[in-house]
């Protein structure tokens, strides 16, 4: 069997892709501010020289200043605290409003695509519906129709985002469903349902998580754009979109309260998209890494 | 009750298709023991991959569908049954536990996502009541059984960490871990190297041995075929054109389309400028236009108008064991 050792490769030896990856400057940059949005979602509560709904009517609309670095809103509340705050909001509507589109999408696509057919057509033209609509107008109909709330708009945005994942994973679940080696499981006698969930969802998973990174700073925006509009979270909770919303009326005499919560939303939804431009230049093996 | 493992009779697979129905396999007829190995040779689109996707129960359908014959395989509780009646809950159970297959190509034919230890472990799983621990040392004996150098180690590889050879023999230990009494193989050597071609045969050789299944070995290679079969059957257009003993195929060849068969298979010593290799002329017909008479007509040397194109010959005896359908292979044979 001499020969037959020689032909076997060594074992194991993890592929340095993600460290190459990150090894580039924009990834980096990504990764940082997505870890300071994590950091601060935690440690808001310790980091924040203020508490966020305290009012201190001498430093209303008081400029920013050593005392209050991006200044305080009309009832004297600081916008620093407030800001730092907005994240929990934030990272909630990323994980439940993007979970709630990933976990509906995935499921409805791998459906459509591994039985194909009538169950294709049925689900697909559903997702052809809601792609019909423009994102914020589809969103605003579910709020609507579900009454305001922190918990309905990111319900909404949930829905709204489903058909791009159910899309994108339809398509890799076709080119997967006739990989040989799921005719080989069923060969072997392994049952429909158990090739779909073992064998073609983890093959066909990857550009999903590159998705969600993607999409994370959009929620972000959605939910924002909803509670700007008085449809998500309420006053005085310190979500972006309602803080915005709050310094818009104030914008030509007190410009920080506006401008410092839309930089926020700005600066993460830039990291959250340097950070999935990054992975998927690393789960993409077309696109060659130095 | 037939004594045979299986007896396929009559077999009709069809497709539906836009210019209208296939017939991919017309109405054949072949039977195996246990322990036996039977070669299916034809060209590609001879029908022999559907056959053995209709033995495995795994014609896609619809387009495609079981028209008629039967299919009897003894199960190992000695039951007789038609796998062309079999239910699907029932042949799933039958498939990967009694009637394996292994494909053409081991690159693709595992999954890139678990280690080969995972995937063979996952089929004794599906078919017997065992705990990991005893999977685990199943597998890792499947593996040993293979000659796979260090099978604990291998047992956690990633199939990309495997050579082409190696992940064919984990194919096959994923197939034989359960010992099915009947293995399917559809060209499994066509991919890998010539020299690893050959251990993979001798491989199959030794586990049929010891196993004591049967192998319908699928192939469009002649010389493999000669290597391994103790019976082999040609198919032409969706039907057994010739089949018997090895021997007599090779020795005492009477349809015109296995001696072109083997006319165009180059051999060691042959003079060069002596000859040009042998062709068959032309492409296997559509299955859409076959023509009336012997479907093989249209290429053969020996063609006549009647009887060849006047009707489609049937299979008839021309030795022990050894049928042929062809309507001249007498006067051919004088």
């Amino acid at each position: 069997m001499s020969n037959a050792a020689t032909e076997a490769a060594a074992p194991a030896r993890r592929p340095p892709g993600i460290a190459r990856v990150l090894r580039r400057t924009p990834a980096r940059i990504g990764l940082a501010i997505t870890i300071v949005f994590l950091v601060l979602t935690v440690a808001a509560g310790w980091l924040a020289p203020y508490d966020p709904y305290d009012q201190d009517l001498s430093a209303a609309l008081s400029p920013p200043s050593a005392d209050h670095w991006f200044g305080a809103d009309q009832y004297g509340r600081d916008m620093l605290s407030r800001v730092m705050h907005g994240t929990r909001t934030a990272l909630l509507a990323v994980v439940v409003a993007d979970g709630i589109a990933l976990v509906a999408g995935c499921a409805m696509g791998l459906v459509a695509g591994f039985f194909g057919g009538r169950v294709d057509a049925v689900v697909m033209r559903l997702v052809d519906v809601l792609l019909a609509f423009p994102y914020l107008l589809l969103a605003l109909i579910i709020v609507a129709a579900l009454g305001p709330g922190l918990t309905n708009s990111m319900i909404a945005i949930g829905i709204v985002y489903t058909p791009q994942y159910a899309r994108l994973i339809r398509g890799q679940v076709l080119a997967v469903r006739n990989a040989d080696y799921v005719r080989a499981a069923r060969a072997l006698g392994a049952a429909r349902t158990r090739i779909m969930l073992r064998h073609v969802l983890p093959n066909s998973f990857t550009p999903i998580l590159v998705m969600a990174t993607l999409q994370a700073g959009s929620v972000i925006v959605e939910t924002a754009g909803l509670s700007f509009l008085g449809l998500g979270a309420q006053p005085p909770s310190p979500d972006w979109g309602a803080l915005l919303a709050d310094g818009q009326s104030y914008f030509l005499t007190a410009w920080w309260i506006a401008t410092f919560p839309g930089l926020a939303i700005f600066v993460v939804v830039v990291g959250f998209n340097l950070l999935g431009d990054a992975l998927r230049d690393f789960a993409d093996p077309r696109r060659t890494i130095r | 009750m037939s004594a045979k493992l299986l007896d396929v009779r009559d077999l009709r697979v069809e497709f539906a298709t836009d210019t209208g129905v296939v017939p991919a396999v017309a109405g054949l007829s072949f039977a195996i023991d246990a322990g036996e190995t039977l070669v299916i040779v034809g060209e590609s689109g001879s029908g022999k991959s559907v056959t053995s996707l209709a033995i495995m129960g795994l014609v896609p359908r619809p387009p495609g569908r079981i028209a008629g014959g039967e299919m009897l395989f003894r199960t190992r509780d000695g039951r007789v049954r038609d796998l062309a009646q079999t239910n699907a809950a029932e042949m799933q159970r039958l498939r990967g536990a009694e009637i394996a297959m292994i494909f053409q190509e081991p690159m693709s034919a595992l999954n890139p996502v678990y280690t080969i230890g995972e995937q063979i472990t996952e089929t004794l799983l599906l078919h017997e009541r065992l705990g990991k621990r005893a999977a685990r040392a199943r597998s890792i004996e499947m593996l040993t059984l293979l000659g796979i150098p260090e099978p604990a180690r291998r047992f956690d590889a990633y199939p990309h960490q495997l050579s082409g050879g190696m992940r064919q023999r984990a194919m096959i230990a994923m197939a034989l871990s359960c010992r099915p009494s009947l293995l399917i193989a559809d060209e499994p050597t066509t991919a890998l190297d010539v020299t690893v071609q050959a251990q993979i045969l001798d491989l199959i050789r030794r586990l049929q041995k010891e196993l004591g299944m049967a192998v319908i070995f699928i192939t469009h290679n002649l010389g493999v075929a000669a290597e391994i079969a103790d019976r082999i059957l040609v198919m032409y257009a969706g039907q057994a054109v010739e089949t018997g003993p090895t021997q007599a195929i090779f020795r005492e060849t009477r349809m015109p389309y296995t001696t072109g068969l083997l006319a165009s298979v180059p051999r060691l010593g042959m003079d060069r400028d002596a000859a040009p290799l042998q062709a068959i002329p032309g492409n296997v017909p559509s299955f859409s236009d076959l023509p009336p008479g012997c479907a093989f007509a249209p290429r053969c040397a020996h063609v006549r108008p009647t009887p060849c194109e006047a009707r489609r010959p049937d299979l008839e005896p021309c030795g022990p064991e050894h049928a042929v359908r062809c309507a001249r292979w007498r006067e051919i044979a004088a």
